[in-house]
């Protein structure tokens, strides 16, 4: 069975067109792909799971300082009355004008840079 | 590349030197390619499944615990890849008799294949590959091509080393059996 020459000499002699001369760099550019994009997941789990130790961390702090050293996280009574509310409907409006403002400068930047990118 | 290195080239792979994968594509791009294009007999089909299988070895390389050869590993994926590529093609293959190949002695095979070559019969022999199964011709083509062992061929094709020498008689028997029904004789 090791010998079997014409075997041989048919499988080297068969002509399937060579894989193509770009294969290596096609095939790595996707590996590239690849890698970012697994990079990217696992930079998200990272995140995620950081934030839910914090958040689990926060939740025990709670519990220990409620229920150990009776510590009272009730939140005190506001009343409102027709000014302050008229008051804090303002400030609201303010603050959403700002992030509004923000996000637009935000938005008008980015567009910049890119149309500026493109033209390089 | 020595098995040492391969661990070592792997472990900075998965550290982060992404580009260090180039040196098996570059090294094993033939190799696989060569097995995946006997297998699906389609230029293009192969091109494209054999950036799968490195696409897929690069995805599961922490899998990769080096208990065989890189290459070997790469082999196994690269030949699921296309067994599961030609499943959903349904290719029809002629049927031989089993009770046919059963009577063929392993004399008349081994004379038959260690002639010398002539054109006529290297014609018919490939004529007779291409009426092989997928796994028959994965089989033979990393066996005499890329001289793969019994041992490295089991790893592959997930089978006993003594299923891979019954699989490799019998793909013998059945290629000699094809020859005799182009000359009219069986």
């Amino acid at each position: 069975m090791e010998k079997d020459k014409l075997i041989k000499q048919t499988l080297k002699s068969t002509q399937w067109p060579p894989v193509s001369v770009d294969f290596q760099y096609k095939t790595m550019q996707k590996v590239f792909l690849l890698a970012e994009k697994k990079r990217k997941r696992a930079y998200m789990l990272n995140l995620a799971g950081i934030s839910f130790v914090s958040l689990l961390l926060v939740a025990a702090c709670i519990y220990i300082l409620e229920v150990y050293f009776a510590f009272s996280f009730t939140l005190p009574e506001i009343h409102l009355t027709s000014s302050s509310l008229s008051i804090l409907i303002f400030s609201f409006y303010i603050a959403a004008l700002v992030f509004l403002l923000i996000g637009l400068d935000a938005f008008m930047r980015r567009r910049w840079q890119m149309r500026n990118g493109n033209l390089e | 590349m020595e098995s040492k290195d391969e661990q070592l080239t792997i472990k900075r792979i998965l550290e982060g030197e992404t580009a260090l994968f180039s040196h098996f594509v570059e090294q094993y791009s033939h190799s696989v390619y060569s097995m995946i294009v006997r297998i699906v007999q389609s230029r293009e089909d192969a091109e494209e499944l054999s950036q799968d299988a490195f696409l897929k070895a690069f995805s599961k390389l922490d899998t990769f615990k080096g208990d065989c050869s890189f290459s070997t590993w790469l082999f196994r994926i690269a030949y699921n890849t296309a067994i599961s590529f030609v499943r959903k093609k349904k290719v029809i293959l002629p049927a031989i008799d089993e009770s046919i190949i059963e009577t063929v002695s392993d004399e008349a095979v081994g004379t038959f294949f260690d002639e010398d070559e002539n054109e006529r019969r290297l014609q018919q022999l490939e004529i007779a590959i291409a009426q092989l199964n997928a796994e028959e011709k994965a089989l033979i083509t990393l066996f005499y091509l890329e001289s793969k062992r019994v041992n490295e061929l089991a790893m592959v094709f997930g089978l006993t080393t003594e299923n891979v020498r019954v699989k490799l008689h019998r793909t013998r028997k059945k290629l000699f059996v094809l020859i005799k029904m182009q000359d009219g004789e069986r």
